[in-house]
């Protein structure tokens, strides 16, 4: 554990340093905690009422990252890579062929059943998400924990360290700049066939 | 963003005259609001369901007890001059003899159904980050430490707009009530019965004690297994 606990803190530094070529290693290592998430947010469970989607993901990260290194900065940078992981581990399942070798995914067909709207909607954007990630990076954290992980405002805001009006604020932009983008003619073109329905 | 999900809260002919009236007659404020109204409209509900959604809401215990109508705990008369009187009497009791007056034992508290609502801490002084780090962290030590313990995170309480000890009774159902404060001197804690809003235990210190001691706290109070060592935090 101590192993991992230096690996996630390195790979997050690289990261947050704007190395994208780290992500999937980083993703590797968290996301058997985000299908337990997405677990616990669906199952309906009384007893799991008060653990929000933060709470977990801060179970994932004092698993992950080490006592030591353990800061706000770090904190930020691994709830936005542990929602990224979330949108790719949807994405993956969407697309119908999950990345699975490595990440167990069983029984994340019955989570997701009657979601298949949500899903086209992800997949859809998916794509223009990546374009968004040149100009407006914090768009993209937003969007990645508000749509694919299901934090609530309050959740989001406090995991990127923004004010609630500001978050809530961008996360309108956001929302706007990737509708004007699907309405546009080369984009209803362009779209990813869903394959999910 | 306020402005304008109050706008849509008007019907649609009267949204205009309301922000003509909200704005003050500041134009570019009126225009600004205006747009991110008709983009909201034109974009219904785009994005706004997650494809995760958890499915459980925050909730009260029982749907007999309307959040909007707690009972009035607090609120009850309370003869101050006798029950000053009291307080001074058991004071100089205490002062002068102390073998005679029983310490004040922990309430014994149930083995289950325990609901600790953790408020966010009132900050007076020092870093929020720390303290709302310190709290998320005792948070997650204490999630499913032993059957039928609940507690939920400041992060939750705020969401379910329910940061005060009335509120976290009323709103969510909670059989405990820890409160954090921190000020320029030190920082304390303590944990009241949710119902009556009874101290239960407290303590006053240091900030660097502080989450050691909100550790004892929480153990002490509900009789749990010992937690991990507070991790060290990055210099």
């Amino acid at each position: 554990m101590e192993e991992a606990s230096g690996e996630v803190t390195v790979l997050l530094h690289a990261w947050s340093g704007g190395d994208r070529n780290v992500e999937e290693r980083l993703f590797a290592l968290v996301l058997p905690d985000l299908h337990r998430l997405a677990r616990r947010l669906m199952s309906g469970e009384r007893q799991d009422h008060s653990l929000q989607a933060t709470a977990l993901m801060n179970e994932a990260y004092f698993k992950l990252v080490s006592a030591r290194e353990r800061d706000w900065e770090n904190r930020k940078h691994f709830f936005a890579v542990a929602a990224r992981a979330m949108r790719h581990l949807l994405i993956d399942h969407a697309r119908g062929r999950p990345k699975g070798a490595k990440i167990a995914l069983d029984g994340i067909e019955d989570l997701l059943r009657g979601r298949d709207a949500q899903l086209e909607v992800g997949l859809a954007i998916n794509g223009l998400l990546d374009e968004m990630e040149r100009n407006h990076p914090d768009w993209v954290s937003i969007i990645e924990m508000k749509f694919f992980a299901g934090f609530t405002d309050d959740e989001a805001a406090e995991a990127l360290g923004l004010p609630l009006r500001s978050m809530q604020r961008r996360f309108g932009d956001a929302r706007r700049w990737l509708y004007e983008r699907l309405e546009s003619p080369e984009c209803k073109g362009n779209q990813e066939a869903p394959t999910i329905l | 963003m306020e402005l304008v999900e109050r706008a849509l809260l008007q019907p649609a002919p009267c949204r205009e005259r309301y922000l003509e009236s909200a704005c003050g007659g500041d134009p570019a404020l009126f225009a600004e609001v205006l747009g991110r109204v008709q983009w909201e409209v034109q974009m219904g509900g785009f994005l706004c369901q997650p494809v995760l959604e958890r499915q459980v809401p925050l909730e009260a215990p029982g749907a007999d007890a309307p959040a909007t109508n707690p009972p009035p705990i607090r609120s009850a008369p309370v003869p101050w001059k006798p029950a000053a009187a009291a307080l001074l009497c058991l004071a100089f009791a205490a002062l002068m003899f102390p073998p005679i007056l029983p310490r004040r034992a922990v309430q014994p508290v149930p083995e289950t159904h325990v609901l600790l609502v953790m408020l966010p801490a009132t900050m007076e002084s020092g870093s929020p980050a720390d303290a709302q780090l310190t709290l998320a962290d005792l948070a997650v030590q204490l999630t499913g430490i032993r059957e039928g313990f609940g507690v939920i995170s400041p992060t939750a309480v705020r969401a379910a707009h329910a940061d005060t000890p009335e509120a976290a009774w009323s709103a969510l159902g909670a059989t405990h009530v820890l409160a954090t404060r921190i000020t320029r001197e030190g920082a304390s804690a303590m944990i009241t019965d949710g119902k009556t809003g009874v101290p239960l235990r407290e303590w006053s210190g240091t900030h660097a004690a502080l989450p050691a001691a909100l550790r004892q706290l929480a153990t002490d109070v509900f009789h749990l297994p010992r937690l991990p060592p507070v991790p060290a935090r990055a210099a």
